[in-house]
This record gives structure tokens, sequence and C-alpha cells, in this order.
């Protein structure tokens, strides 16, 4: 069933958007990244940034060194080889320091769900998030997956100063901050792992299209 | 070594930017009006991607404690050594121990360009000299008044003028924001948006450009899933205000996107005054390609002239002359620029 052919588009002179359905999902998103490891591997003089997001990826190029029908017909290639491709995903372990000083609004999340601060920390560190992509600030995860029995809303003023690696619930959404930055999502906990780092490359730890799993420490 | 004496409004070091990031969360950050920066490169035959101060606003000041040859670009503007030596933008000088640069706010843009020759001794961060304003892991190419900055290898060239009025061709802005729309924007939005004049908002920076009119009612709900966003990605949120997106955007945005600005239009968009009205006009993927491509060339044949300074006295009043070498003699008395003759031969 290959219903799920995606929309080329020249969205400028320097960019190619391939897009899938319209959907946040798994599968989807398993492609956007089958497509965007096969990209990177078979890399091609003129494409200078790749951008995976939930059900498109974003292909930059320099029009100065690739023609926009050259760079078409590389993606088109590609896509041919994606359904035997699909990309083998990757868990990554994220010790967390839960509660304390370390997740200040741990017990906010469990009194808002009517559980105990245990059972929160249980039902966040069991599933397997979906990493769909990195933004807002470098590195920062958009994580799938969290378990809506823990969803909790964001503070209604956001704090100023967000401690770097902190583990934060907002909505229906887990992320990691990976800088001190000013934010509003209720923390629950801090991890000491260092997920950006400048002098390494990818300076990132978890590549998107991979799963990050929460452990207690 | 230079001191930054006054850093204006916003001063940055930035190169051509930070590539193949942009799938962890680094935007490319990046000259803002790459044209400019290439010919500050360019007159000093510097290494084409060295890095540059890139200066918002004017009211720029320096102090050089070696000698060293400089060049600065970018809108029009009388540049000053000393408060009396007065040169160009778009050429080459050489500066002395002690000298103060001074470059002033410009009516015709708000970007300029100082470049040293040999380049600035910087370390690179993830592959780039270029300040990303949104986090802190580039601080150290913000600049600040009373910072030191030393030369990776000073040297000193003979001071070169680029005459082309190609500031005024390609960079100021004609009130004009050319766009390429995306495939599902229909003709009569179009027609609604390109009738509909714009001012920058003042609260514009690195990040975008934010316009102001009356607010676009089309996409007052949205529900888009949030994917990759380019430089010059134009954006409607919401609220109906139409925001251009710059450098050192976010990789990922979930506003409906109306088009993108092309690329050899960011320099200019990049030099737009605030409060002065613009309009959209629509623009197709092939022509953009094609003026983009005559643009590169047309840098890449650019030819740059000699030159050399001499004072001469009219009326007991001091005038500073500048003959370059296609024979031509620029004076320049107070902020008046006035050709005296050219072809003296």
């Amino acid at each position: 069933m290959n219903t799920d052919n995606p929309t080329i588009e020249s969205t400028s002179d320097c960019f190619v958007s391939v897009r899938f359905r319209d959907e946040i999902n798994p599968d989807i998103n398993n492609k956007v990244h089958t497509l965007f490891n096969l990209l990177k591997e078979n890399s091609h003089f003129g494409i200078t940034g790749l951008i995976p997001s939930y059900n498109s990826i974003l292909i930059q190029y320099n029009p100065s060194e690739l023609s926009n029908e050259h760079l078409i017909k590389i993606i088109e290639q590609q896509l041919s080889k994606l359904e035997s491709e699909l990309t083998k995903q990757t868990v990554i372990d994220i010790p967390v320091l839960y509660g304390d000083i370390y997740g200040e609004d741990l017990e906010f999340v469990a009194e808002h769900n009517n559980l105990t601060t245990d059972q929160v920390i249980e039902i966040h560190s069991t599933p397997k998030y979906l990493v769909y992509m990195l933004g807002f600030t470098p590195g920062f995860p958009y994580l799938g997956g969290l378990d809506k029995r823990i969803s909790c809303l964001r503070l209604e003023t956001p704090r100023s100063k967000v401690p770097e690696g902190s583990v934060g619930i907002a909505g229906d959404q887990t992320g990691i901050y990976p800088f001190a930055t000013p934010g509003g999502w209720r923390i629950i906990g801090k991890t000491e792992l260092k997920l950006f780092e400048i002098d390494k490359i990818p300076p990132t730890k978890i590549p998107t299209g991979s799963f990050v799993k929460f452990i207690e420490v | 070594m230079l001191e930054i004496l006054n850093s204006g409004l916003f001063s940055s070091f930035q190169d051509i930017g930070r590539f193949g990031l942009k799938q962890y969360g680094v935007s490319n950050s990046g000259c803002q009006d790459l044209y400019s920066f290439t010919f500050a490169n360019l007159l000093l035959k510097n290494d084409i991607n060295e890095a540059c101060i890139e200066i918002v606003g004017g009211n720029f000041k320096c102090k050089f404690f070696e000698k060293i040859s400089i060049s600065v670009t970018g809108p029009p503007e009388q540049c000053l050594i000393n408060n009396e030596k007065r040169f160009e933008t778009y050429s080459s000088v050489n500066v002395e121990v002690g000298d103060v640069l001074e470059i002033k706010p410009s009516k015709m843009g708000r970007i300029h360009y100082l470049s040293v020759s040999g380049g600035f001794d910087l370390n690179k961060i993830l592959g780039s000299y270029s300040y990303h304003s949104p986090s802190t892991i580039t601080d150290e190419y913000k600049l600040n008044n009373n910072q030191k900055i030393r030369f990776k290898r000073p040297k000193i060239t003979t001071p070169m003028i680029f005459d082309q009025p190609f500031y005024k061709k390609y960079i100021e802005s004609k009130g004009i924001i050319k766009i390429i729309y995306n495939q599902d924007i229909n003709k009569q939005f179009m027609n609604q948006i390109e009738s509909q004049e714009y001012i920058v908002n003042i609260n514009s920076n690195r990040q975008a450009i934010k316009l102001e009119s009356d607010p676009i009612k089309e996409f007052l709900i949205q529900n888009e899933i949030s994917n990759g966003v380019t430089l010059g990605t134009v954006q409607i949120p919401p609220d109906g205000l139409p925001i251009i997106l710059m450098q050192d955007s976010q990789t990922v945005g979930g506003y409906k996107t109306i088009g993108v600005v092309p690329k050899y239009q960011i320099p200019s968009i990049a030099q737009m005054q605030p409060n002065i009205p613009i309009k959209f006009q629509g623009v197709t993927l092939s022509e953009a390609t094609r003026i983009n491509r005559n643009i590169n060339d047309e840098i890449n044949g650019s030819i740059f002239f000699k030159y050399q300074f001499t004072e001469l006295y009219v009326n007991n009043k001091k005038i500073s002359v500048k003959i370059t070498e296609n024979d031509s003699i620029i004076a320049i008395a107070d902020d008046d620029v006035f050709e005296v003759y050219k072809e003296i031969n």
C-alpha cells in the first residue's frame, strides 16, 4: 500500500521540502528520519543543510553549486529506496534525579493528577519516547509518547531561568532543557548528562528519530 | 589588536554562517547582508569567509593598537579616522597605531561590516565565527565596550575602492519585498497582500523582521504541524502580522507560512529602515534563481581600483582629495562629496 507518496515542493531558490502525510505519528516520522539518513549518507555537493521535523524534511542547497532539477532527482532516487531502508531505531538512556531540589514541580504534578510522586516517576520513566525533532533552542528534543495520566499545564508565569538538564512536562509533552533558559514547563527532575556539547560533532547525544528512556537514579 | 570604544546599538562577529547543524536545532546565523560582507573581505584579499564585525545601527567606534589595513562596507556613509580623515564605505584604508575609527549611522541602511587584513584572531565554535543570538553558546562573539580583539596576521595592503553603485542597485531598499509564494496560496490572496502597505517594526532583530499594518484575517485559527523553516520564510501568526525569518530564527516553526523571500533579497530586507513603507511583490522561482546568479556573476567579476589621499586647500578650507587609479578625482569637504572631474587625461 503505497498511498503515502510525499509531496516535493521547491519552497524557495535554496530550499526544497519533502512532506509526508500531515500527521504526527511514529511511522511517518520514521520515514522522515530514514530519508534524512539516506540523504546524509549519500551527501551531494551543494546540499548545505537538512531539517527533519514531524512529517517533513527541508533540504537547504546552494543554487550556485546544485540546480533545483538535479536536487529533485537526487531526492526521488533516495525516496525510491525508502521502504526497504526504514531506519532501525536506537534507545538512549537518560539518568534522571527526580523531585527534591532537582524537580521542584514533581509534587504539584502528582497532586494535580491525584497520584503519589513515586507513581509519577514510575509512569514517566516507563515509556520509550520518540525524538520527533530537535529545535526551539539548540538540541531541545520534541518528545512524543507522554502518558496522559501525568500531563500537566504549563506554569502561569514562566521561570526566568530553568537550570540546564531540567526534565519537564507541558501539556502532553515531555522534554529536556539542554541549556539554562527561561521556561514555563513543570520541572520534575534533572539529568547530569550533557545533551549538547559545542566541541563535538554531532553536538547532541540524542539524534532525531531515536528513542529516549528516562532512568531514575 | 583593536579596542571597542563604542559597540553601538549591536555589534557581533559574523561569517557566512554555521551550516549542517540545523537538524540539531542550531540555525545558520551568519552575516545578514552577505553582499556587503563579501566585499569587505574581497577589498582586503582576505579569505572569502573571514569573520567581520557586523555593526547594526552605526555609532561604532574602535581604536587600533597596530598598523593594519581595514575595510568598511554597507550603506554609503562617510567613515572617519581620528575625526578628520574621511573615507567611504566599499573601500579599504590603512590605519596607524592609535588611530580611532568611527562609523556613523546611515539613512540608507542599518548594517555595516568591518574587516581587517588577515582576519581577527578567534576560535571557531561549531565550525563558524558567527554569533547566534538566541542561545548562550557563542556569547564571546558579541561585542561590548572596552573589549580588545587580536588580529590573526595583520597586513598592510594597497588601499582599494569599489566605485560601482552596487549598494544602491542591489541592496538599498526600493520599498519592495520579493516573495516566492507557496503553492497553496491563491491569486486572490496574492493581490490582497500585495496591495497592503507595511512598515518594519522597531523590535525586529537577527531572528526575525516583524511587519506592521492592518492584520491579515485569513489565518486566525491555525492548526499547523511544526516543520522546518528557512532564512526568508514569511510566516503569518494568528495575529495576522507577517514575520520574515532571518539568520538566527528557530529551525522549526508552527505558524502558517505563505512563501519565502529569495536569497538575493535578504541583504536588502536586512538593511530596511523602520517606519518606511514597503510592499510585497511576487517573483517566480526561476526568475529569482536567474537574478541570484547574475548578482553573483557581477560580484565575481567586480574590479577594484587603487586610490590615494591627498589634501588641498581651497579658499583656506582643507579638502581631502582622493585620486583613484582609473583617473577619477573625488574631493570630500565637510559632509559633501563631490566629484571634481573624471578622466583628467
